[in-house]
């Protein structure tokens, strides 16, 4: 045999017992490693504990030695993500801005990274155009009813203590073992499309909602949670407290006061939780009593108009449900 | 003599191939780099980050799976070495108290610590 057949077989036979011996008997381990080096799962824990420590202890030195190397992309996401689970339980404002200003460094963006830095907002707020009455046109088939009655759209709900300029529009009770209240905070606007007006409710972002009781307080800010409405906000509530909502600051009258009652029977077990759609109204739809409670007063008219050889108008203004 | 030669140098060489396949390219059953691997200090900062976030958090139960990743047994075992070191070595209140009260939750708190609990951190 040549010089080469007996090398090749050398080859081979160091190559199957080196792999032998690399794969099975002393397999790579490491050692005296750093984050950069962890898995995903333990790279992004230790961005979210280091975002947590930042928001503490505001030591931006020792954040900048802790995160040295790290993707940035996943430091931002970690601290937006821990800047979301401290404004959902309700952090002090400090630990936010540290959170939001960590963030921000490391390029993220977002409803509350923006709040909490102190960037421009385009609340949409600014931009809207609200109605200035609840007026409701209808424009039925060529056959009109000639006695049509039209439903009141608006049955305001004595309990509800409401200030401007805020109305809560819809509640929706349902029953749940954690009972939880959820507010939708919308705007009214008129858009024309072609042609014809139109109104449409739009969620307001970045509006901080308070809910206070007699032992505490939690805050939320609208839209960050943008899957379930631009304006939308959720708290846990426990049965039996008694809870005030306000919005923007938590001083004057309450938007809403509402205690966690237990369902009715008929309704099955557990608590009732509540749904509210809140509208950001102009000052001149409601009025207030020396009390300081809203006195609602819809305005609807229903027009029904046919153009057939009979055109009759019908206006209905409904008196609203005390 | 040069075909021994030949065939210890194809040894060598094979070993050498394997090696590099084996450990560089293409390494058996990658194995998971966990928190355990870090450096000494590094894994002190992760003891710290750990009972700073609970202080946050307050869930203990995640606190305690962010500590089994030390692989140690008891899994407590580097959250108290490492506060009765920063003790004896009589570190900032301030560092050692987060510390304390994630041992004082997971209740394998010392005489050593009792002195640090409510420090305010």
């Amino acid at each position: 045999m040549k010089v080469g057949g007996v090398f090749a077989i050398g080859l081979v036979l160091g190559l199957m017992g080196g792999l032998i011996y690399t794969w099975f008997v002393a397999p790579v381990s490491y050692y005296d490693t750093y984050p950069p080096l962890l898995e995903h799962r333990y790279r992004q824990d230790w961005i979210h504990m280091t975002a947590w420590a930042y928001g503490l202890d505001g030591n931006w030195e020792r954040t900048e030695t802790r995160l040295l190397n790290l993707p940035r992309a996943e430091v931002a996401s970690g601290a937006a993500g821990a800047l979301e689970q401290a404004a959902a339980q309700g952090r002090p404002v400090e630990v936010l801005q540290r959170l939001a200003e960590l963030a921000a460094a490391y390029g993220a963006s977002g409803p509350a990274v923006a709040v909490y830095t102190g960037q421009s907002l385009t609340a949409e707020s600014d931009v809207t155009q609200p109605t200035s009455t609840a007026t409701l046109r209808v424009l039925p088939t060529l056959t009109p009813t000639p006695s049509p009655t039209a439903p009141p759209v608006i049955t305001p709900t004595p309990v509800i203590t409401e200030t401007a300029p805020f109305r809560i529009i819809t509640q929706t009770l349902h029953c749940d073992t954690s009972p939880s209240i959820a507010l939708s905070l919308e705007i009214s606007r008129t858009v024309t499309q072609r042609g014809r007006e139109r109104e449409e409710r739009v969620g307001l972002p970045m509006r901080e909602v308070w809910l206070i009781w007699e032992e505490g307080a939690d805050r939320a800010i609208t839209g960050l949670r943008p899957e379930e409405g631009l304006g939308y906000v959720d708290f846990a509530v426990k049965p039996g407290l008694s809870y005030n909502l306000y919005i923007d600051a938590p001083s004057g009258p309450p938007v809403f006061v509402v205690q966690v009652e237990p369902c009715p029977p008929t309704e099955g077990t557990g608590w009732v939780s509540r749904s509210l759609v809140v509208l950001a109204l102009p000052e001149t739809m409601a009025t207030s009593t020396p009390e300081g409670s809203l006195i609602v007063t819809p305005e609807v008219t229903t027009t029904l108009t046919a153009t057939t050889t009979l055109t009759p108008t019908l206006t209905v203004s409904p008196s609203p449900t005390p | 003599m040069k075909r021994l030669v030949g065939f210890l140098f194809g040894i060598a060489a094979g070993i050498g191939l394997a090696m590099l396949i084996g450990w560089n390219l293409f390494p058996m059953a990658r194995q998971e780099v966990t928190p355990a691997s870090m450096r000494d200090d590094y894994q002190a900062e992760y003891v710290r980050l750990v009972a700073l976030t609970y202080r946050a958090e307050g869930d203990l139960e995640l606190a305690a799976r962010r500590l089994r990743a030390l692989q140690t047994d008891p899994y407590t075992e580097p959250l108290v070495v490492l506060t009765e070191t920063w003790i004896a070595e009589r570190r900032n209140r301030e560092l050692i108290a987060p510390l304390v009260e994630l041992a004082r939750a997971f209740e394998v708190d010392t005489p050593a610590m009792v002195a640090y609990l409510g420090a305010e951190g």
